[in-house]
């Protein structure tokens, strides 16, 4: 099996698996993580996996629902900024010049903010509920891609047979949807991916700084309880920051590896090389 | 930040900013109780963290109120200061003679003190410092000039004559106010800029070297006359994250921070050989603030209510491990001085439910209230980076939750919660919120009139009445209390209106967290937890001469 088809497939088990516990965890748990059960600040035990937080209540529960979070937040502004890129770019590369200029000047624009200040801003601004802060990521990432999507339906525009349709006729929809949008999907696939690991990093790094919504359970809110808690002075961290930690980069692992697999199918110049 | 100038020094964020009247009683030390051997009370070297610049450590560039107030009077005398347990002793002046009108403060000053530079210090510098805080008044020392009337120099006697009584000058003033040195100041017109060579006082330790964002050195004034300063040099060092700073004290970079140690690493770092946790308690409070002006809050039943809801012991235990004291339904410390403390907090959730199915308000499908048709359903607005107050808030709602009342905890940054509660630090300007988590400083509790201004609607008057508390009992007893002039008179006005506060629960009083500072007494054991400055004050670096 070639490397990348097995990076692949073990991403997409990781991420199935995350999703099923994400999905399915907070049922089998006898907690919602928010109920006090435990000491504040109790160490792990048989009971409790991973211990308590600073109000006794359990960690594993809140690492289980914590994906929702995490991996919510990720789901919500990958499609968010992948439909924007895919419309965007579309638009932008069956536009008449002077229009696509315009919308590719934006791009640059969106490119060129200073990415995590700005978010800082945002998220002290309009508020740290997930919506908001979903919306405000998938505002900033979707302009990389979407420079990506133009560069493929001007590709795909280029090509013979399209070239050949628009010859005898057929109207730009018609080309865009029955013979552009084949070409130009699968670009989709490493937006989405890489849309979704730069959420989850950006959402935590946010909820670590303490701008996120400390009430709402995610990976990000229990490393931030963590840090103002004093545990990287304790032995807690184990039990508190670096389970959470984990958990953030096997996700954006796998993510990777599925990113770096569905690449490797689409350019036959990448599995050539190999 | 900068309370100093810009902000009101009583909000709470600026708990700290306070100086001399930061409040800490029943003062006790955890790992302390056998000291004899290996603790020293003086020390040839000792570094302190703090977790920010200074600027040049005079009375008008200095930066916080802790702990930049606090080193400002190690190099700055007062003409009288607060000893251990708050009460005004002599310090430039020798005694302080006050008319029994409370209009007339009368100061023999001490002879024999100079200035860090040699020079004599005499009454004309007082005069001095007087007259130049009322010209350029952008500290807090300026606004209670504003009454004086008259100074005058009479033997040797500074005489300070106020146009009306105020028994609470010494306090509030006389114990807060650095003197400055005539031929030093005067000729400094930007005050804001004084440079590093302004700051020159009396006190017991002299600036010997500042690096900006880095360090200040202070060496011992070995011409004090009113006692021995005893560390020989004193080296501040700015470590701004807490987390730095205990690490660097557990391994001996430094012998005392100037933060405080949070509750859960108390036991840990008191464990350790050679250090010390000195812990006490802090007349900062915590309250659950309600918009009074908006209903359902303007029924004291709803209030009384959800204050009976609430669990304060729980609180105390869970958020601050115990290590803070139950909030008074008087809102004053229990331990403060003029503390009625025959008011306890009651928590009875059938009663809170009881009381609320009295007045209608009963319970809807979802399980909340609902009164006159709106449901008992609010927000609960918090300091985002308080982490003891946004995990209080979490299990206020959790409490109210039991009782039919619903809360939606909304953590924001302090300023946005300010500008909801507090808008332009003016309660004129109104208020938009339902609950919040608020606090005052504890200064608050060294200064009678301020229980009044927590509660009289005239905005002049109740300058601290962000619940917007309109009702006539309070105000009446307010005015009361503003109208005594002697002490012993304010000081009953206030428990009485103590009693009314906790009978009217315009807020609820939470607790008091407790302050906890951390020092190394194997290098230097001399720091005493006293009355307000926590440890870093004159009384813990000076031997006294008598």
């Amino acid at each position: 099996m070639r490397a990348g088809l097995l990076a692949g497939r073990i991403g997409a088990v990781l991420l199935t698996a995350l999703a099923v516990g994400a999905v399915a965890g907070p049922w089998l748990l006898s907690t919602d993580g928010r109920e006090r059960l435990a000491a504040p600040y109790a160490p792990p035990s048989a009971d409790r996996w991973l211990g308590a937080d600073d109000l006794g209540r359990d960690l594993f529960a809140q690492l289980v629902i914590g994906a929702r979070g995490s991996l919510g937040i990720a789901l919500l502004v990958a499609l968010a900024a992948t439909t924007i890129a895919a419309l965007v770019g579309g638009l932008a590369g069956l536009a008449p010049p002077w229009a696509a200029g315009i919308v590719m000047r934006v791009v640059d624009l969106v490119l060129a903010l200073p990415f995590l200040p700005l978010l800082i801003l945002a998220a002290a601004f309009l508020g740290p509920t997930l919506g908001v802060r979903a919306a405000v990521v998938a505002a900033l990432v979707w302009a990389g891609p979407a420079r990506l999507i133009r560069a493929g339906v001007l590709a795909a525009w280029s090509r013979g047979h399209l070239q050949a349709a628009r010859a005898m006729g057929a109207s730009a929809w018609y080309l865009l949807l029955r013979h552009a949008s084949p070409v130009v999907a699968p670009l989709l696939v490493p937006v989405f991916v890489r849309a979704a690991m730069t959420a989850i990093v950006l959402d935590a790094s946010l909820a670590f700084l303490g701008l996120g919504d400390p009430t709402s359970p995610s990976w990000g809110t229990m490393i931030h309880w963590a840090s103002v808690r004093g545990a990287m002075l304790t032995d807690a961290w184990l039990w508190w920051a670096l389970p959470p930690g984990l958990a953030i980069v096997l996700t954006v692992t796998a993510l990777a590896l599925v990113g770096v697999a569905t690449e490797d199918r689409l350019n036959p110049t990448l599995r050539q090389a190999r | 930040m900068s309370p100093r100038i810009r902000r009101p020094w009583t909000r709470v964020t600026t708990v700290l900013a306070a100086g001399v009247l930061l409040a800490v009683a029943a003062c006790s030390s955890d790992a302390g109780e056998a000291p004899a051997k290996d603790q020293p009370q003086t020390a040839a070297a000792v570094t302190i963290a703090i977790p920010g610049d200074e600027g040049t450590l005079t009375p008008y560039t200095y930066t916080t109120g802790y702990p930049g107030y606090n080193l400002l009077t190690l190099v700055y005398d007062s003409l009288v200061v607060l000893d251990t347990s708050n009460e005004v002793t002599p310090l430039l002046a020798t005694e302080l003679t006050v008319s029994p009108d409370s209009t007339v403060f009368t100061l023999p000053l001490r002879t024999g003190v100079t200035w860090h530079d040699g020079k004599p210090f005499s009454a004309d510098d007082v005069v001095f410092t007087i007259d130049y805080y009322r010209e350029y008044d952008t500290v807090r020392f300026a606004s209670p000039l504003a009454g004086v009337d008259s100074v005058q120099v009479r033997d040797g006697a500074v005489v300070i004559t106020l146009s009306q009584p105020d028994p609470e000058f010494p306090v509030r003033l006389l114990a807060d106010m650095p003197i400055l040195p005539r031929h030093v100041w005067s000729s400094i017109t930007e005050p804001e800029k004084a440079p590093v060579t302004a700051a020159v006082g009396t006190g017991p330790y002299r600036l010997a070297s500042y690096e900006p964002d880095r360090r200040y050195e202070l060496t011992a004034n070995t011409a004090y006359p009113i006692g021995k300063p005893r560390i020989d040099t004193l080296t501040v060092s700015v470590v701004p994250e807490q987390q730095t700073a205990l690490a660097a004290l557990r391994t001996g970079e430094v012998q005392m921070t100037a933060g405080t140690v949070p509750a859960n690493l108390i036991d840990q770092l008191s464990g350790q050989q050679g250090v010390t946790v000195a812990t006490g308690s802090n007349f900062g409070s915590t309250l659950l603030a309600f918009n009074d002006g908006k209903a359902p809050f303007d029924r004291v039943e709803v209030r009384r209510a959800i204050a009976t809801a609430i669990d304060t012991t729980d609180l105390v235990d869970t958020v601050l491990l115990g290590k803070g004291t139950l909030g008074s339904p008087g809102f004053w410390h229990p331990e403060a001085p003029g503390a009625n403390t025959s008011l306890t907090h009651t928590h009875d959730p059938a009663a809170a439910s009881a009381a609320l199915d009295a007045i209608g308000a009963t319970p809807g499908p979802d399980g909340v209230r609902v009164l006159d048709g709106k449901p008992l359903a609010f927000d609960l607005l918090v300091y985002a980076n308080n982490p003891d107050r946004v995990r209080t808030a979490e299990l206020i709602t959790e409490m109210l939750a039991k009782v039919g009342v619903k809360t939606a905890v909304r953590a924001m940054d302090a300023d946005s919660v300010d500008a909801k509660v507090w808008p332009d630090f003016d309660v004129a300007n109104g208020r938009d919120y339902d609950l919040a988590l608020w606090g005052w400083s504890a200064p608050t509790m060294f200064d009678y009139t301020r229980l009044a201004g927590l509660v009289a609607s005239d905005p002049k008057v109740g300058r601290l009445n962000v619940t917007g508390i309109r009702d006539a009992d309070l105000d009446a007893a307010a005015t009361a209390l503003n109208a005594t002039t002697t002490l012993d008179d304010r000081k009953a006005a206030a428990g009485e209106l103590q009693q009314l506060i906790a009978d009217k629960a315009p807020f609820v009083t939470l607790y008091y967290p407790a302050g906890a500072y951390a020092y190394r007494s194997d290098v230097f054991a001399g720091w005493t937890y006293q009355q307000g400055a926590g440890l870093l004050h004159k009384h813990s670096l000076v031997a006294w001469a008598d």
